[in-house]
């Protein structure tokens, strides 16, 4: 495929349900402070979470700290968290509250991989392979502003529904929409300047 | 995350085929720490009772000292409130002049008064109903004091109207109406 014209086809499918459902018993063993089932909880959910860390922050350091602050928050404050509530709203909360007011500015030396810096530096492999279009995206995604980018990955990466993006950030419905189309917006154009060219459905 | 599904476009396909990242195996030990930190740390701050509270409703402490305050302010004002209404009437009664509180005070026994001739008269209605129940002798007894008390209080009503503020005579009237209304009570309850 040819760097400049990079077409991807669309197939819509079915959304995956969450594959870690919790379950009451294992959230009263955490508000007990049993550091067991803290561990259970983070087995079952460690890839995801950090995985959304990671393309928040770009790097692998900030992903981590950010991941440990939002444990640490999940075991002081999973007492209080009311069970009609939907557990994975609750927790994604958390995770990207963390990684919202992790913003430290951290030196480039101190930094691990992070593909922010590859944003400003184009590929050097074909952009038309898989692996080079996703470290594209990725890079491009880390340069949006905080709140689009969250919204962005939320929405896209993770399929949340709007509502549902509104609980998490405590935004308004339609401040999430607006901020998950400029989002795309961007990102459409950037990825266009790079060769990669995707089309959209209607939302 | 969702169960409603979406149309998903080129982005949002390519966003989720973002191959996932694993997190390190030191990340664990470095949570596993900072909890075990954490539980040091609340073991040697002794739990407070709103704290306790909350955690047993599963509600944020913060949120239940929102509600003890709301509700402590809420009976403070209550109880300000009622005080102050409480001290209004009894400022209203202690402003009064002599000559008013004298015209309240006979408003009230005439009204006292008018309250047990009311009751009088009913009971005299059910008494006389209920006279074939009862021993000829005793209703002739009953009659007579009946009427001895009545004239009683003839006596007192016309003294009152031309001294209406008497308290003897006030005093008197009162309890031939007190003695009349069991008199007559009497014959009601003994005829059922």
């Amino acid at each position: 495929m040819h760097a400049g014209n990079v077409h991807i086809a669309i197939a819509a499918e079915a959304m995956p349900a969450t594959p870690f459902p919790m379950n009451d018993r294992l959230i009263d063993r955490c508000a007990d402070g049993d550091i067991l089932a803290f561990r259970e909880l983070y087995d079952r959910w460690r890839t995801p979470l950090y995985s959304l860390a990671y393309r928040f922050h770009g790097n692998r350091e900030d992903a981590e700290d950010s991941l440990q602050d939002a444990f640490v928050h999940m075991y002081r404050s999973i007492g209080s968290f009311r069970r009609e509530a939907k557990f994975e709203t609750w927790m994604y909360r958390i995770v990207m509250n963390a990684c919202i007011s992790a913003k430290r500015p951290r030196r480039a030396a101190e930094r691990g991989v992070d593909f922010r810096d590859e944003a400003r530096h184009p590929a050097a492999e074909d952009p038309g392979t898989d692996v080079a279009m996703q470290n594209i995206l990725e890079a491009e995604i880390g340069r949006l502003p905080d709140l689009q980018r969250a919204v962005f990955l939320l929405y896209a990466a993770e399929n949340m529904t709007h509502p549902e993006i509104a609980e998490v950030l405590r935004i308004g419905v339609g401040t999430s929409k607006s901020y998950y189309h400029r989002a795309r917006t961007t990102l459409q154009q950037r990825l266009a300047q790079r060769g990669i060219h995707t089309t959209e459905t209607e939302q | 995350m969702t169960a409603q599904f979406k149309e998903p476009d080129d982005l949002e396909r390519m966003a989720r085929d973002l191959p996932p990242r694993e997190a390190p195996e030191s990340l664990w030990p470095r949570i596993e720490q900072s909890l075990r930190e954490e539980q040091r740390h609340a073991a040697e701050r002794p739990e407070g009772l709103i704290e306790r509270i909350a955690r047993a409703f599963h509600v944020p402490a913060v949120t239940l000292a929102l509600y003890a305050v709301i509700l402590l302010v809420g009976a403070g004002m209550s109880w300000y409130l009622l005080r102050e209404y409480t001290q209004r009437g009894e400022t209203v009664v202690a402003s009064q002049s002599s000559d008013d509180m004298m015209r309240d005070a006979q408003s009230d026994i005439e009204q006292a008064m008018f309250y047990y001739e009311r009751a009088i008269g009913k009971l005299t209605v059910l008494a006389e109903r209920n006279e074939g129940k009862l021993d000829p002798q005793f209703v002739a007894l009953q009659k007579d004091k009946i009427a001895l008390l009545r004239s009683s209080i003839d006596e007192c009503k016309a003294a009152l109207a031309k001294n209406g503020t008497h308290p003897e005579v006030q005093h008197y009237l009162l309890l031939a109406y007190n003695d009349l209304q069991s008199t007559l009570q009497q014959m009601v309850n003994r005829a059922n």
